[in-house]
């Protein structure tokens, strides 16, 4: 493993079209996937991510640098002292600029959270996907999800009919 | 995982915009969890893929505010009513989901308490699925309309997972606190509400974080002061009204420190008009209230964030030893 700055351990992330990541261990395992193959040393050299572009890897890197917990001087972790309001004030605002990005992005982050099992990147992008089909018709939805109705007329009723209060 | 894979014939396919009916059923259970369940199950109408998906959802969202028109305060009219109904009982009972399946989160949300209704049952019916977290809001005028089950009665273990309650304007009955202390053994985080209080001793061995904001409207007071054990809590906050006549305080059991607690925001509200608060003779309730929450101050001694409203002059310089100091 490479080091960097004193005390600062870096790990290398591969994406599968050949890109390189280096970065702070720390940041890696926000990442519980990353974290645990650290913990089990399986990550001697580098870490290939399987199945997540490099495009999407560095956003995904860019969140984990933004949401690694800051540490002091003496390596504690400081968000006991920096006002806690404030800081998730700054990161709300950075998630909110961070998402602005176009549905198929979207996705694949959605896909590399999950993967990568970081809990926050996946709220995020959740959330983000559920505010723009809420309290859509069924028609809008479908035409925003591109998903084409594939129910025969009567099966349609009989789902409607199965649960009447949602459709009133 | 295809996010790199998928061919590009498959995004013309699909309108080369949006692929989330391809994420895996997990996710997508996951993410329906996030909507209210009147929406959620309004997509099994969308195309065959979702038809059984909300099925499945980690989480139950019933919330009236779903069955409302938009902009049109409560109450409900009868077709609403009808339908809120209707969903409540479909959806909490065991053989619509997967009833083996323990929730992430059970959260009920009411806005209308007009029509005498099966609140407490949908409440036993949601525990019953072992919820992680359990989010109850009654923001209804009449007063008791949801009380909080005797959990001892419940199904084995339908609280035995609970890390997250919080509850607003539920009725709590005098057995609540100790029930807490025996039947949620994982508990680390709750809030109280607008909650009518019967209960004067609270006990828990795993919760961190506690907050009681009492009723002001109709200055509603417990019975005595209320008693806390929580010896692993780490965050407090606490809004709590008095006047002349009455005031109950905290305080905590056998007045032990509270010596794991790091930050904790205490607001004490007097709720005496002009009048009554310029007489020149303090009343005895009044002035036995801010002693006993002075005393609870010095039970505190490791605070390093420390938040204080509605408290005199005299209190503050007592316990002028704590670190960060907003009034």
């Amino acid at each position: 493993m490479a080091t960097r700055e004193a005390g600062k351990k870096m790990i290398m992330l591969k994406s599968p079209d050949g890109m390189e990541f280096e970065v702070e261990e720390a940041v890696a395992m926000e990442s519980q996937t990353i974290r645990k193959m650290i913990e089990d040393d399986c990550a001697d050299t580098a870490i290939l991510i399987p199945n997540i572009n490099s495009k999407i890897l560095s956003r995904v890197i860019e969140y984990c640098n933004k949401h690694v917990p800051t540490t002091g001087a003496t390596g504690a972790a400081a968000s006991d002292t920096v006002a806690p309001a404030a800081l998730a004030e700054d990161l709300k605002i950075w998630d909110a600029e961070f998402i602005k990005v176009n549905r198929a992005t979207r996705f694949d982050l959605i896909q590399a959270a999950s993967y990568l099992n970081i809990k926050g990147l996946l709220d995020l992008t959740s959330q983000t996907t559920i505010d723009t089909i809420s309290d859509n018709s069924l028609e809008e939805i479908r035409s925003f999800l591109s998903t084409k109705n594939d129910y025969l007329p009567e099966e349609e009723q009989t789902i409607r009919r199965e649960n009447q209060w949602a459709f009133q | 995982m295809e996010t790199a894979a998928v061919p590009s014939s498959k995004r013309a396919r699909l309108g080369g915009s949006d692929r989330l009916s391809d994420l895996p059923d997990c996710l997508l259970h996951d993410i329906l969890s996030l909507l209210g369940c009147r929406q959620a199950v309004r997509t099994s109408a969308l195309s065959r893929r979702w038809r059984q998906l909300w099925r499945f959802m980690t989480c139950l969202n019933i919330d009236q505010r779903e069955f409302q028109r938009p902009g049109v305060p409560p109450p409900l009219d009868v077709c609403q009513w009808d339908s809120f109904e209707d969903m409540a009982d479909s959806l909490l009972s065991s053989s619509i989901t997967a009833p083996s399946a323990p929730l992430d989160a059970f959260r009920l949300h009411l806005v209308d308490g007009s029509r005498k209704t099966a609140f407490d049952r949908w409440i036993r019916r949601g525990l019953a699925r072992r919820p992680a977290a359990v989010d109850i809001h009654y923001g209804c005028a009449y007063v008791g309309g949801v009380c909080w089950p005797d959990t001892s009665r419940l199904a084995s273990g339908a609280t035995c997972r609970l890390t997250r309650l919080r509850l607003f304007g539920v009725q709590l009955s005098p057995s609540f606190g100790r029930d807490l202390d025996d039947q949620c053994p994982v508990l680390e985080d709750l809030h109280i509400e607008n909650c009518r209080e019967d209960f004067c001793y609270v006990a828990s061995p795993s919760l961190k974080s506690f907050a009681l904001v009492s009723p002001s409207d109709d200055f509603y007071y417990r019975c005595s002061a209320l008693v806390l054990a929580f010896p692993r809590l780490a965050s407090l906050r606490l809004v709590l009204p008095f006047g002349s006549h009455r005031g109950y305080p905290v305080v905590t059991s056998k007045n032990e420190v509270l010596a794991s607690l790091v930050q904790a925001s205490i607001c004490i509200k007097d709720m005496d008009d002009e009048v009554q608060r310029n007489r020149r003779v303090m009343k005895p309730h009044k002035l036995d209230f801010l002693k006993s929450m002075c005393n609870f101050l010095a039970c505190i001694p490791n605070v390093r964030n420390l938040h204080l409203s509605g408290f005199t002059t005299t209190v503050c310089i007592n316990s002028s030893s704590h670190r960060v100091f907003e009034i």
